[in-house]
């Protein structure tokens, strides 16, 4: 709520309009905690314009707030018949960073004379 | 987006990774309602709203292993869905702005509900959000109907959070013009 008083003391009507407009649709779903209500309140008290902009969210709200359809069905049909992508034993990354290190050191052995027989030695454990 | 003493969306979804099925449809429960309102806003269609809805959660489960430690799941899933529903309004054509006969169109042919009721505000409402502009109804729409802090409409949208914060500003306003002939209090303001 640190945002909230941003607005200063005596400054500017629309300055403290802006300031609490964010919080005006917590306010309409009434689930503005008590902290942050008390900034909100003081200035719905000496703005009609604010309190109008409340009162439309509170209608919007009320209108299209209610619970809407259970389609959980749907959501279970679509997963069990979705074929699972093949799980792999390390996350995406890890594999990408495999096969990184890999193209560096077959990179490295073709490039610095000597290192291909380490590098064989380390891959295939023959010298 | 869990309460204290509630398992957090990150552990849930850990917690399916792992192999705990239960944990998925309780992770969905959680997102049915503040996801599929705000799907519904931007799509403007119910029905549309619940497939995208499942496709998220499908997308979800498909690339799993994706998710990073660490990260945040909420960003993760109205991102998806965000990409979904543009991808939808390409193939559909629509333009970035709704055309306002859309709202039209989901109204019943006859409608019985008399001016001034429960349909003719709920058609209203759902005129003044589809009226304003692309940016300003899905920062609009996350934040009161998705119920997202500005911190995470920041990073799905990828606007700063003074962009985000002006979205809201002007959207807000402009909802409040639209709808300021409609019973003024009748939204339960306090």
């Amino acid at each position: 709520m640190s945002r909230l008083f941003e607005i200063r003391p005596g400054g500017e009507a629309a300055r403290e309009c802006a300031a609490v407009a964010p919080w005006l649709a917590d306010r309409a779903r009434g689930r503005l905690v008590c902290s942050e209500a008390v900034g909100v309140d003081d200035h719905l008290a000496q703005c009609a314009e604010c309190r109008d902009t409340l009162a439309a969210l509170a209608l919007v709200w009320r209108t299209e707030g209610g619970a809407r359809p259970d389609v959980w069905d749907r959501v279970a049909a679509r997963l069990a018949s979705e074929p699972l992508p093949a799980r792999l034993h390390f996350p995406a990354d890890e594999w990408r960073r495999a096969a990184l290190a890999a193209a560096i050191l077959i990179t490295v052995s073709w490039l610095v004379p000597g290192a291909r027989v380490v590098t064989t030695f380390m891959l295939f454990g023959v010298g | 987006m869990a309460s204290t003493g509630e398992a957090t969306d990150e552990e849930l979804f850990a917690a399916y990774r792992d192999g705990d099925q239960a944990a998925f449809e309780q992770l969905f429960r959680r997102y049915q309602g503040p996801l599929g309102r705000h799907l519904e806003r931007m799509l403007n269609d119910r029905a549309a709203a619940e497939d995208l809805m499942v496709e998220t959660f499908q997308r979800l489960h498909i690339h799993r292993d994706r998710f990073r430690a660490g990260a945040a799941v909420r960003p993760w899933v109205y991102t998806i869905a965000r990409n979904l529903v543009r991808k939808r309004h390409r193939r559909t054509g629509l333009a970035r702005w709704l055309p306002l006969d859309a709202v039209d169109a989901i109204r019943p042919a006859a409608d019985p509900d008399p001016p001034g009721g429960e349909a003719e505000v709920r058609r209203r409402v759902a005129t003044a959000l589809c009226a304003l502009p692309s940016p300003q109804r899905e920062a609009c729409s996350l934040r009161l109907l998705g119920e997202l802090p500005l911190e995470e409409i920041a990073a799905v949208t990828g606007a700063s959070l003074g962009t985000v914060k002006s979205r809201l500003f002007y959207g807000q306003r402009r909802l409040r013009e639209a709808l300021a002939d409609m019973d003024p209090r009748s939204g339960g303001a306090t």
